[in-house]
């Protein structure tokens, strides 16, 4: 059920046309299941675009949250749809989530294993995604378009016993497409 | 990458999240009059042993390392038990259901006396 939206992509995407990537980089806040648990951090989107309307969506976070002083780590592959609203692109992103979480006292203990997430006290988790992004673009180069965007989305994680039930982010990124397909 | 170049940026910008040491938590003059039987058993089986003994596969993520289900096991691990979650330090148990203050200045007093 989890690989649902990639065989859906596969199986619309047939064979790949040139392509279009984009890029983001944002801030976004974030609040989760637990009472008074709110953070938020730097977020990266990137996405392949085997259709103007179809791609797949690679979302990191490295998200601070303020029960039990931890970090979140967030990796998400997602299935994704987009639509034109006039200037506006309207995306939405559908996936799957792993996560780690651990307090910064952790992270300080064992920064080398931190960051290959085997650190003691990393909690590893599995969730279900869904997002949206409202993307303007604001600025054309070469080859697409610099884009600043609004994105929202929510996770549901499949446990309660390691981490919160469920956190949701909004927040700002900016970035571009580069669509291969397009001469300069 | 993004993982690496972050958490390098939370390392750098980290420093703050030492936390206490049990060297710099005091045991009393007088010593304590707690003990494992009075106190420290049932604390750990309140606020830590759902994770940390359980069998493997119902640890929610607690290393196996980190067993506390004897005298023995607690009193190998107090220093490692005092810098997560006695006195000020508070990143254990997970989540907001947390002892109070005082519930976790005994547990300091009682490690820092050598968990007796």
């Amino acid at each position: 059920m989890k690989i649902a939206p990639f065989v859906f992509v596969i199986l619309v995407a047939g064979r790949a046309s040139a392509g279009e990537l984009d890029m983001n980089l944002g801030l976004q806040a974030t609040t989760t299941g637990w009472p008074d648990d709110n953070g938020g951090g730097p977020t990266l989107d990137a996405s392949w675009w085997f259709r103007p309307w179809l791609g797949a969506t690679f979302v990191g976070k490295e998200h601070y949250a303020s029960v039990d002083d931890r970090m979140m780590s967030y990796f998400s592959f997602n299935a994704a749809l987009r639509h034109p609203i006039g200037r506006l692109r309207l995306t939405g992103t559908l996936g799957v989530v792993h996560q780690h979480e651990e307090s910064r006292a952790a992270i300080m203990e064992q920064p080398v294993q931190a960051l290959f997430g085997v650190g003691d006290g990393i909690r590893h988790r599995m969730a279900s995604r869904a997002g949206f992004s409202l993307g303007l673009p604001f600025s054309t180069h070469g080859h697409g378009n610099y884009v600043v965007a609004l994105d929202v989305d929510a996770t549901a994680f499949a446990e309660a016993d390691r981490g919160p039930r469920w956190m949701a982010s909004a927040g700002l990124s900016i970035g571009f497409t580069y669509d291969f397909g397009r001469r300069k | 990458m993004i993982r690496f170049a972050l958490l390098f940026g939370v390392f750098v910008a980290g420093c703050a999240a030492n936390a206490m040491p049990i060297e710099e938590y005091p045991c009393p003059p007088q010593g304590t009059q707690l003990t494992y039987e009075s106190f420290g058993a049932r604390w750990l089986e309140t606020n830590c042993n759902r994770c940390h003994s359980a069998s493997e596969g119902h640890r929610s993520g607690a290393p196996v390392s980190y067993r506390f289900d004897t005298f023995d096991e607690v009193r190998m691990h107090k220093a490692r038990i005092f810098v997560r979650a006695a006195a000020s330090n508070t990143t254990m148990p997970p989540g907001p259901d947390d002892p109070n203050p005082d519930e976790r200045d005994q547990l300091a007093e009682w490690l820092a006396c050598g968990a007796p």
